[in-house]
């Protein structure tokens, strides 16, 4: 079983008194024992002691971890629960007890090269006039990601734009830009996420680009870290930024001039993947920083310990109704501020904030890159 | 189980329950059944693994109000089910164990504050709430309810009560009990009661002091006012170590004697003060919190009568490591967690706490080591911690090697119980100090109470006249 792999995690977690679970994103909303990294562990190394999943456990591996990494945050022996629940479905997938979401969603890619079962056409349809100015290769590769195209749209044009006004010479996969391969991973389908991540890889190559920039951090993540570690080759000599680190760089050379004044207070969301992950909790800042006239506050919980808006670990898809409670925790502690904009940096959270936070109300989500287009 | 999950009595104490919570808030999904059987005790968590089957809940119930507490309790009576109230599952004494099956009422999703007053320095707030998530919410606001045990992440206010936990502060704050004002409590029978929230009175008994400590027994906790301190302006350390355990505790007793009030006062006897702090002595470690020129003071005082009972300054360091890394034991390891150290290596000491007066508690501390080290393949140590002007407290490590089978394990564990509270019980102290009763101690409570096991055997039956309150915990009736 590939729970093998993580053998001593889900064997150690299960002997822990729930050390994690004031943090836990499901705990907190759901309270229940089983919804705990504890339980969830338990629960897999049962499994895997037995050989086998009860289809009754299922759920509980699939619609109950937004493999946030709050939880190793908090271990201090270092256990990522995530990552049992990982390994848990990809043996659920060949036990043919995948959920239904799960097989939509590979379905989905197959079909339209995209998890939301959106057409395939359809995936530059939001920022196609943008896309026509842009050159067929350059040094530096925007990689916008499905959620950004198919749901966030405005986040890719702002993107567009303001690497433009910092004269930078920059382009898309114009000819199709895959999907980074994350929710195939995130569901259990490791064979088909590798196919994706290789596929991923020679497109990029294929560009000639070598600073891909990315507004999503879950894209991101995949090609810093990520593919590698699943022995996709990655060239040594491609850097991979997100948008936050990239503008941040812009702003100290001096090459991205902000002097609108945007007048908001602001408080910003720090992305699962963008921080526990990749550890970047400081350029976002540093560029927020930068923006004239903004008011900026931060939330209780922020870094390392900013809360998840529960749209990780393929939540979204299987447990809409939770990402519904964890993000309003968020959009709660942004109230809490007084913030006029909650901030992110990523696509997900957005349209996970955004469920609360409707345009036009006391309170709007805005990615980082909005708000800096908006200050050019 | 009482199998109500296949028979017809089952399904209609189901239905009950569904229309008095909702469905959502009814479980009697195998996989979160299974999620409740035991506690964070020996034999709630680790005993099962070897031996002992714990029998599955019927159903978990997740009351959302006081209002859904009480019709919950009010259908228990009904259907004669056995409540067993579950706040964070961490207790070490296995007092949320669901002996009986029945009912596991979770208090958790009763998890709101209802007031933060700033001005008479108190929280409102439902049993729900997690220890931290109660202490991060009053830091948002420069505040502090002081009650951090070691559990603060994983055991609730609920439990806090129930249990009448003491946290690592309470030399200074007290114990949960001294911390409260007035409590909402459902009563088995459904009746719901609130104390009155006033820094004091001379009404009567005071009832709080009744279901603090209750262990599920007298009903189900659903709301509390405690008392909460600005977040102080600095906190200091300092540590110790002196020639020998008599000396630690004399300059303990006088530092409590001279009316300092330590945050923190963490004494160690010869063995863990050599394994875990590599100090020659007995090793204390000490805090003060509060405004800077009064922590100033009280740090000169308790050094000047540390000096005076042979205590080596060891400055800041160590009490600043400690205060950091407090958690961290707690935490699983490769070679085993605290309670299970492999296969037949177990931990007892933790559930064994004693406190009692300075008169004894040295000899506790000698009886209790010489009385467990009888039993073969056992090893003791102890540190004391949570003190008053009359005592303090002892926590021993008491671990145990070497049975040859599960059945030699079980028998060990409660030889060892027989043989620490033994010694406890003959020199005077308690046979909990802060981690309850719960299954291993309830035999000892008649002990404990003497004559008077009788008048709270008198009010159990008379708030619980069917029983269904965690029936067999606290050394009541069973089922
Ligand atoms: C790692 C660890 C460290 C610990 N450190 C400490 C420490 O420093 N100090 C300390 O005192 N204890 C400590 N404990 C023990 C434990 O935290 C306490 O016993 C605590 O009081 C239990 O709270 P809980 O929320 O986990 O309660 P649970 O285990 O859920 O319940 C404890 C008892 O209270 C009852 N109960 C729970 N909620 C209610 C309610 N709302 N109304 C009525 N009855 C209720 C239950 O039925 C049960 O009898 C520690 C435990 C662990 C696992
Ligand atoms: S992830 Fe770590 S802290 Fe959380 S339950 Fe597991 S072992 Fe405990």
């Amino acid at each position: 079983m590939e729970l093998q792999k993580v053998e001593r995690l889900a064997r150690l977690c299960e002997t822990c008194p729930k050390m994690c679970r004031h943090v836990c994103t499901t705990h907190v909303v759901t309270h229940s024992e089983a919804d705990t990294p504890n339980q969830r562990c338990s629960v897999a190394y049962q499994a895997l002691l037995r050989g086998y999943f009860l289809p009754e456990e299922a759920p509980y591996m699939y619609e109950k971890c937004a493999t946030c990494g709050l939880c190793l945050t908090w271990c201090e022996t270092d256990i990522d629960a995530g990552e049992v629940m990982l390994a848990a479905r990809v043996d659920l997938v060949d036990q043919g007890l995948a959920p239904e979401a799960a097989l939509a969603l590979r379905e989905s890619m197959s079909r339209h090269g995209n998890p939301h079962g959106d057409p395939a056409e359809r995936r530059f349809s939001g920022i196609r006039e943008a896309l026509k100015e842009l050159p067929e290769t350059a040094e530096v590769l925007y990689y916008a990601g499905c959620d950004t195209l198919y749901h966030h749209p405005e986040i890719a044009l702002a993107a567009l734009k303001v690497l433009r006004a910092a004269g930078v010479e920059h382009t898309m996969l114009k000819a199709g830009e895959p999907c980074c391969g994350e929710p195939l991973r995130l569901m259990g389908f490791l064979d088909d996420f590798r196919a994706a991540a290789r596929q991923v890889m020679e497109s990029i190559i294929a560009s000639g680009a070598r600073t891909v920039v990315c507004t999503c951090p879950s894209c991101l993540r995949m090609l810093r870290e990520v593919y590698a570690a699943y022995d996709v080759p990655v060239p040594a000599d491609l850097t991979f930024l997100h948008m936050s680190e990239y503008l941040n760089r812009l702003l100290v050379d001096g090459r991205l001039k902000l002097t609108r004044d945007i007048g908001l207070r602001i408080t910003y969301h720090d992305p699962c993947d963008l921080g526990r992950r990749l550890e970047v909790y400081e350029p976002p800042r540093q560029v927020l920083a930068a923006l004239p006239g903004a008011q900026f506050t931060e939330m209780f919980f922020n870094r390392k310990d900013a809360r998840c808006c529960g749209a990780g670990g393929g939540l979204a898809l299987t447990n809409l109704p939770l990402v519904m409670k964890a993000s309003r925790t968020v959009v709660d502690l942004a109230q809490d501020v007084n913030a006029e904009v909650l901030v992110t940096a990523c696509p997900t959270c957005k349209t996970s904030f955004s469920r609360h936070t409707l345009k036009g109300d006391e309170m709007e989500t805005l990615d980082l890159v909005e708000l800096v287009a908006m200050a050019l | 189980m009482m199998e109500n999950q296949q028979t017809l009595r089952g399904a209609i104490a189901y239905n009950d329950l569904v229309a008095a919570v909702g469905a959502g808030n009814v479980s009697r999904n195998p996989v979160e059944l299974q999620a409740y059987l035991g506690d964070a005790s020996f034999l709630g968590m680790v005993m099962p693994k070897h031996k002992l089957r714990i029998d599955m809940p019927d159903f978990i119930v997740f009351p959302e109000t006081t209002e859904q507490t009480a019709e919950v309790l009010r259908l228990a009576n009904v259907h004669k089910l056995p409540v067993t109230p579950y706040c964070g599952g961490a207790g070490v004494q296995g007092a949320a164990v669901p002996l009986y099956g029945g009912i596991v009422l979770d208090v958790k999703k009763m998890d709101k504050i209802l007031a933060i007053d700033e001005t008479n320095l108190t929280v409102t707030c439902q049993s729900g709430m997690i220890g931290q998530t109660l202490e991060w919410a009053l830091n948002a606001k420069g505040y502090t309810y002081a009650h951090i045990p070691q559990s603060s992440y994983c055991s609730g206010i609920g439990g806090f009560l129930a249990g009448h936990s003491a946290g690592v502060l309470s030399t200074k704050y007290g114990k949960i009990a001294s911390m409260v004002l007035g409590m909402e409590v459902v009563l088995p029978t459904g009746r719901v009661i609130r104390t009155r929230a006033v820094p004091q009175s001379a009404a009567g008994p005071n009832l709080n002091h009744l279901f603090i400590g209750s262990e599920g027994t007298l009903g189900v906790i659903t709301e509390a006012t405690l008392t909460i301190h600005p977040l102080p302006e600095v906190r200091q350390f300092r540590s110790y170590v002196f020639p020998d355990l008599h000396a630690a505790f004399e300059a303990a007793r006088k530092i409590m004697r001279r009316g300092l009030v330590p945050g923190t006062l963490r004494i160690s006897d010869l063995v863990e003060s050599l394994e875990f702090y590599k100090q020659d002595g007995s090793f204390m470690t000490l805090s003060f919190d509060g405004f800077k020129e009064l922590v100033d003071l009280q740090e000169r005082e308790a050094m000047a009568i540390a000096r005076a009972e042979g205590g080596k300054d060891l400055g800041p360091e160590p009490g600043e490591r400690w205060w950091q890394h407090r958690f961290t034991s707690v935490y699983p390891k490769d070679q085993g967690t605290p309670l299970d150290m492999g296969r037949h290596t177990f931990n007892v000491g933790n559930v064994i706490e004693t406190a009692g007066s300075f008169t004894y508690l040295e000899a506790i501390h000698q009886e209790m080591g010489e009385a467990v080290t009888r039993i073969p393949g056992t090893t003791f140590k102890a540190h004391f911690s949570h003190w008053y002007k009359t005592g303090g407290m002892m926590y021993p490590y008491v671990v145990n090697s070497g049975a040859a089978s599960d059945e030699e394990m079980v028998d060990r564990y409660f030889e060892l119980h027989r043989a620490a509270v033994g010694a406890v019980l003959r020199l005077g102290g308690t046979i909990t100090h802060h981690h309850g009763v719960g299954l291993t101690l309830r035999g000892f409570m008649p002990r404990e109470f003497g004559a008077s096991f009788e008048a709270l055997q008198t009010i159990k039956h008379a708030l619980d006249p069917n029983n269904i309150m965690n029936p067999g915990k606290l050394g009541f009736e069973g089922r």
